[in-house]
């Protein structure tokens, strides 16, 4: 945010902060470490806030849960922006001397009363003032979120929005406040540093800038195309379109991990070259012409990884890889070889040292301080510096250094999959403590958490439809049907319903869910499905799973 | 967090159980009716995890009502307060007064320990086999709605045999009364509905005597009355309190040279001290009435003789130490007590005399009473903490200490009810005055529960520094032959007629290697099997260990797995062998126990051994 990819506050700030805000987010399960410092900082005295649909594990530890209707987030929180502001509780200060835009930004959340909110989201209107108030007197607050915010058609606007009440209430920059998206694996961060984006160069640096791009083809000795690439979701048009035939898959399961799972498969196959470089044969693995069988990067090779807080962190070589697998820099350079161009055999640090010479955030940070220090927070611009516990601390200098923090004024937009009498009910997706993502990485290991796939719904709507806790049934969308035995679950309301994607084998949830995607972010709409849930025709009764 | 809840659901009258104590449930995540506004919007987090601390009397209430804790009403009271059934479960099956398994509503506890045993209480439970059936199951007319189960001491040692009866109902219709000495047609006429308790009287022989500090005016003022407890000279300690200010009350008793009187002897001066000078806010206060150790029952007849004396001592230490609260945790087996200190604190309430500024002095001070639940180790201290905090009664590492953190985490005073009523005397009369009793080293008046073979059973005052046949004197001597003495407790010593000059204070008992514990003098003629009371004894600890640290845990069990062994003859090796695994066991008990129960688990048995009391010879069988 404000040109910087990564979370602003440390670990640590979470703990020290008075007011947590997890907002489309069940940290409880989904992040369980990072949960840890949420418990912390409640122990300590932090008040938690929960905003999701359902009453999570992570919302049953709030004092007060939000329990919004799926994808009206934005009208939440322009609306608690409207109450700040006419309770006189914005920080104008702030606003006046280190951000752009407010004006605009007020008249759109004038638009939001309580009232429409409430309407539009289902909340109370008293409960979304007093989390509103809440966030607007704390000394410190945080807001971090997931893809409970990220997964829709208009992620980057929702984002947007919770910027703009960080900036309306001065709660980021400081110590202790901030805006923290948390990422889903121990190095999601890094690959987006290290420039595994379709617009950005190592160290956020724009592809489209010349003077950022040309600065790396003097030091590659070659040309970097000054056009921004595709996107996932942009790929797969392009292989709708015929323009794109090869593929090259990195430790990425699309078969089963893309929205509208049948089309996704179905221009896979079409692939004239798939190539897919995993330390699993995953379902996408299965599909390719070429397979290459990589090192575990956790325990067979050296490298860093980058965490939520911008912490790099030097991973080691424990193990050797299985034979035949090979490490990843290895792979690549071999690949580039074949491919006429001789990077010879450099070792991960001789690699970082490339990194650390074109990257400045990166520049201050060699092994040995990495080693000596634990980890290092970018942005670390050299030798000297300690790294940074939070970013953007330029806000608060007077006069502010660098451009002003823009408001972003943006409009309350509902999900692409309607509802209808056909499909009257709200499918959303999400993760459980047991599983990861697709199962590649978890379903070899046995859990006594582990549950299997269920459609989770209110035992109101299992009454209405007729179905037992524990019937298999068949739930459908626009776009396919799947049968998944129903399980009651009262954190879901009437008209809600929860599947995971942990068991795509068994059940291809991701057969019910929309591509639709954010254009500026390339995410599809996993959040919000339309679906109907019908009993099976031949009585099923219990499943014995 | 992490509520799983899958029973079955409460009945309407364990929710109102609960309910009586909490307040309806304010949505239906608490446990309540669900709404649509609970679709919607959830109130909980820490306003609610606050509330932890009601867990046990919530446990209590449900108890109270229904006579046992169905897996439905502990799940709505966890609901209630978002605690995990699983962790509930866990606090509430460590006391042995509330039953997780069904129990009629009628429960006759009969005490089978030290001192009822060389009563005839062996006899009493064959009877009552006989008459109701097996322990613990349902009895009484067409099997009707009433059990009895065999307990550790009921601290009614003096009135032996004894038994605790227990009705659960709604308010109006249940009752707990003792029933002393214990008859089996009493518990019987008590079953069939035809008696509804009797009370026996309290048991201080001395009463009356001139020459009484502590128990001046047990069987003069009227226990239940404020004006008569004033008459007899009631609250003059603290109207000197406030005129001292809190500093010199520390000062005198520091003068006072008073050694706490729950075992620990730990100078009282020292730890008032301490949390006074502590600047984290709030700090407690804490009366430690959890008295279990087996054999005593003095903290009993002051708090059902005396109570106001307890709750004055307490407002006057919670005003020294600069407490904002107190907790007054009483034993689960003393519902009298119970009684009269409830009683006694809303009339001193209602008088100004607690609350909000007290006597017009701009002084704060509430008394919160805390029910244990059946469990001996919550008398340790920092187990007591953790029983009133909702958790299970396990003790704490030490350091940090209660004076810096205690109760909540907070700075804590925690003193029993001898040490507290001390403190009145000292206050009005001075330190210096008080430490002129007694020996330089052991001041003041000590109280002594004497039991079994002696003339007048009772409790005793006497100055410290009396001899053990002086006391024994006082109390009319001995009934019979004397085979040996149990001195301190449980967790004290045995020892023998040769041993009877030994004075009373804390330096001579430690020089003798025994200790006056928590002054129980119980007395075995020739007629008692020593070697079942020994039994009983090593039997009490494996109980009652909480189980936490490994030593205890073990060597509680293997203690009287030996002990038995040693009994039938059928032993590993030979009997020296087994002593000396028997030595062996209390060492690493002694050595690496957390707490004072794993610590001095082995003292008696220890003791027994040694004096010769538990050979094949030296238990004299009848």
């Amino acid at each position: 945010m404000f040109g910087a990819g990564g979370g602003t506050s440390s670990y640590r700030e979470v703990e020290e902060t008075d007011v947590i805000i997890l907002w489309g987010s069940n940290a409880r399960e989904t992040h369980p470490i990072f949960f840890h410092h949420v418990l912390r900082g409640v122990h300590q005295g932090a008040r938690l806030f929960a905003v999701d649909p359902r009453r999570t594990s992570s919302a049953e530890w709030a004092d007060i849960w939000l329990g919004l209707d799926v994808g009206t987030d934005i009208s939440l929180a322009n609306a608690m922006a409207n109450e700040i502001i006419h309770a006189g509780l914005a920080n104008m200060e702030f606003i006046e001397r280190a951000t752009a835009g407010f004006e605009e930004y007020r008249r759109t959340v004038e638009r939001y009363p309580l009232e429409r909110a409430e309407r539009e989201t289902g909340v109370p209107a008293a409960a979304i003032k007093e989390v509103a108030h809440a966030y607007a007197r704390a000394d410190r607050a945080q807001i971090c979120w997931t893809l409970g915010i990220t997964e829709h058609h208009n992620a980057v606007d929702n984002v947007l929005a919770l910027i703009n009440l960080a900036l309306l209430t001065g709660h980021v920059g400081r110590y202790g406040s901030g805006l923290n998206p948390l990422r889903g694996q121990n190095n999601v961060q890094g690959g987006g540093d290290m420039g595994a984006i379709p617009n950005k160069l190592p160290g956020f640096q724009d592809v489209e800038d010349p003077e950022k791009r040309s600065k790396f083809e003097r030091a590659w000795n070659c040309t970097i195309p000054p056009k921004r690439g595709w996107h996932l979701s942009q790929m797969f048009e392009a292989m709708e379109r015929g323009d794109l035939v090869t593929l090259y898959v990195i430790g990425e399961n699309p078969a089963q991990s893309e929205a509208d799972q049948k089309r996704a498969l179905h221009l896979l196959a079409g692939l004239e070259h798939l190539v897919v470089q995993d330390i699993f044969l995953t379902r996408t693995a299965q599909m390719a012409h070429v397979v290459l069988p990589a090192a575990a990067g956790w325990c067979e090779s050296e490298g860093t990884v980058t965490s939520s807080e911008r912490r790099v962190q030097r991973v080691r070589k424990a193990l050797e890889p299985p034979k035949g697998a090979r490490d990843d820099i290895e792979i690549i350079c071999e690949l580039a070889r074949r491919l006429g161009h001789d990077w010879g055999t450099p070792t991960a640090e001789r690699v970082w040292e490339e990194v650390r010479g074109l990257s400045p955030m990166h520049t201050g940070m060699s092994y040995r301080r990495l080693e000596e220090l634990g980890g290092i927070q970018w942005p670390c611009p050299d030798e000297n510096h300690p790294g940074s516990q939070f970013i953007h601390g330029r806000l608060w200098e007077n006069p502010v250094q660098g451009p002003r923090a823009p408001f972003s004024a943006v409009e309350q937009e509902p999900p692409v999959d309607e509802l209808s009498e056909e499909f009257p009910i709200r499918l959303t997706t999400g993760r459980r403590l047991d599983s990861f993502n697709t199962g590649v990485q978890t379903g070899g290991y046995s859990s006594p958490l582990r549950e299997g796939e269920w459609l989770r719904i209110s035992p109101e709507d299992g009454a209405r439809y007729g179905l037992a806790d524990g019937e298999l049934a068949c739930a459908s969308s626009r776009r396919g049907s799947v049968q998944v035995a129903v399980r009651y679950d009262p954190s879901c309301r009437p008209g809600l319903a929860f599947m995971t994607l942990h068991f795509p084998d068994e059940t291809a949830t991701n057969v019910l869910t929309i591509d639709a995607t954010d254009p500026k972010s390339g995410t599809a709409e996993f959040k919000a499905s339309a679906i109907r849930i019908e009993k099976l025709p031949i009585p099923a009764g219990s499943t014995s799973r | 967090m992490d509520i799983k809840v899958a029973g079955p659901a409460a009945s309407a009258e364990e929710m109102a159980a609960v309910d009586g104590l909490l307040g309806p449930p304010l949505s239906g995540w608490q446990g309540g009716v669900q709404s649509p506004l609970d679709q919607r919007v959830a109130f909980g987090g820490r306003a609610v995890r606050a509330q932890r601390h009601l867990l046990l009397p919530g446990l209590h209430a449900i108890q109270d009502r229904v006579g046992w804790i169905s897996e439905g009403a502990l799940d709505y009271l966890c609901a209630r307060l978002t605690i995990p059934p699983a962790d509930a479960y866990g606090v509430a099956s460590g006391y042995a007064l509330l039953s997780l398994e069904p129990r009629p509503p009628l429960t006759v506890h009969v005490c089978d320990d030290i001192a009822c045993l060389g009563a005839g209480a062996e006899r009493l439970c064959g009877e009552l086999e006989q008459r109701l059936g097996p322990e613990g199951k349902r009895a009484g007319p067409s099997g009707g709605p009433a059990t009895w189960l065999r307990s550790p001491c009921l601290g009614l040692c003096d009135r032996a045999p004894a038994a605790l009866v227990q009705k659960a109902g709604i308010p109006a219709r249940r009752f707990e009364t003792a029933l002393t000495p214990a008859s089996s047609q009493e518990i019987v006429a008590l079953v069939e509905g035809r008696l509804s308790g009797l009370e026996g009287a309290e048991s201080v022989p001395q009463a009356g005597d001139p020459g009484l500090r502590l128990l001046r005016r047990i069987g003069v003022a009227d226990p239940e009355d404020l004006d008569s407890y004033r008459a007899a000279g009631g609250y003059s300690a603290l109207r000197r309190a406030f005129e001292l200010e809190p500093d010199a009350v520390i000062r005198e008793v520091t003068d006072s040279k008073l050694l706490g009187r729950g075992g620990a002897a730990f100078p009282t001066g020292r730890k008032w001290e301490a949390v006074a000078k502590s600047t984290v806010r709030p700090r407690y206060l804490v009366c430690n009435a959890d008295e279990s150790e087996p054999g005593t029952f003095k903290d009993r007849v002051v708090m059902e003789a005396d109570p106001f004396a307890v709750v004055e001592a307490m407002t006057i230490a919670g005003y020294a130490a600069g407490c904002e609260k107190g907790y007054l945790y009483v034993r689960g087996e003393y519902p009298l007590a119970r009684r009269r200190i409830e009683h006694a604190i809303r009339q001193a309430t209602d008088r100004g005399l607690l609350g909000q500024d007290i006597l017009g002095r701009g002084v704060s001070f509430d008394i919160e009473v805390r029910r244990g639940g059946g469990a001996y180790i919550c008398g340790e201290e920092t187990a007591l903490f953790n029983s009133i905090e909702g958790k299970r009664g396990e003790p704490r590492n030490k350091p940090p200490f209660p004076v810096q953190s205690g109760l909540f985490g907070k700075p804590t005073l925690v003193n029993n009810v001898e040490t507290l009523i001390n403190i009145l005397d000292i206050v009005v009369d001075g330190g210096r005055a008080f430490a002129a009793t007694g020996t330089p080293d052991s001041t003041g008046t000590r109280l002594f529960c004497l039991s079994g073979a002696v003339g007048r059973p009772g409790l005793y005052e006497v100055p410290m520094g009396t001899t053990l046949r002086q006391l024994i004197d006082l109390a009319g001597g001995f009934r019979g032959k004397l085979q040996a003495l149990l001195l301190g407790g449980a967790a004290g010593n045995f020892v023998t007629g040769a041993q009877l000059d030994l004075p009373l204070t804390f330096e001579a008992t430690r020089a003798a290697g025994v200790t006056l514990g928590s002054g129980v003098v119980m007395a075995f003629d020739e007629s008692i099997d020593l070697q079942a009371i020994v039994l009983r004894i090593a039997r009490f600890f494996r109980d009652e260990s909480c189980g936490q640290c490994v030593p205890c845990r073990v060597g509680t069990v293997r203690q009287e797995e030996a002990l038995i062994r040693l009994v039938s003859g059928r032993v590993l090796g030979s009997r020296e062998r087994e002593t000396a695994l028997l030595a062996d066991v209390n060492q690493a008990m002694r050595d690496a126990s957390i707490c004072g129960l794993g610590q001095t688990a082995g003292s008696a048995v220890e003791s027994a051994i040694r004096l010769g009391l538990f050979t094949p010879n030296g238990g004299k069988a009848r």
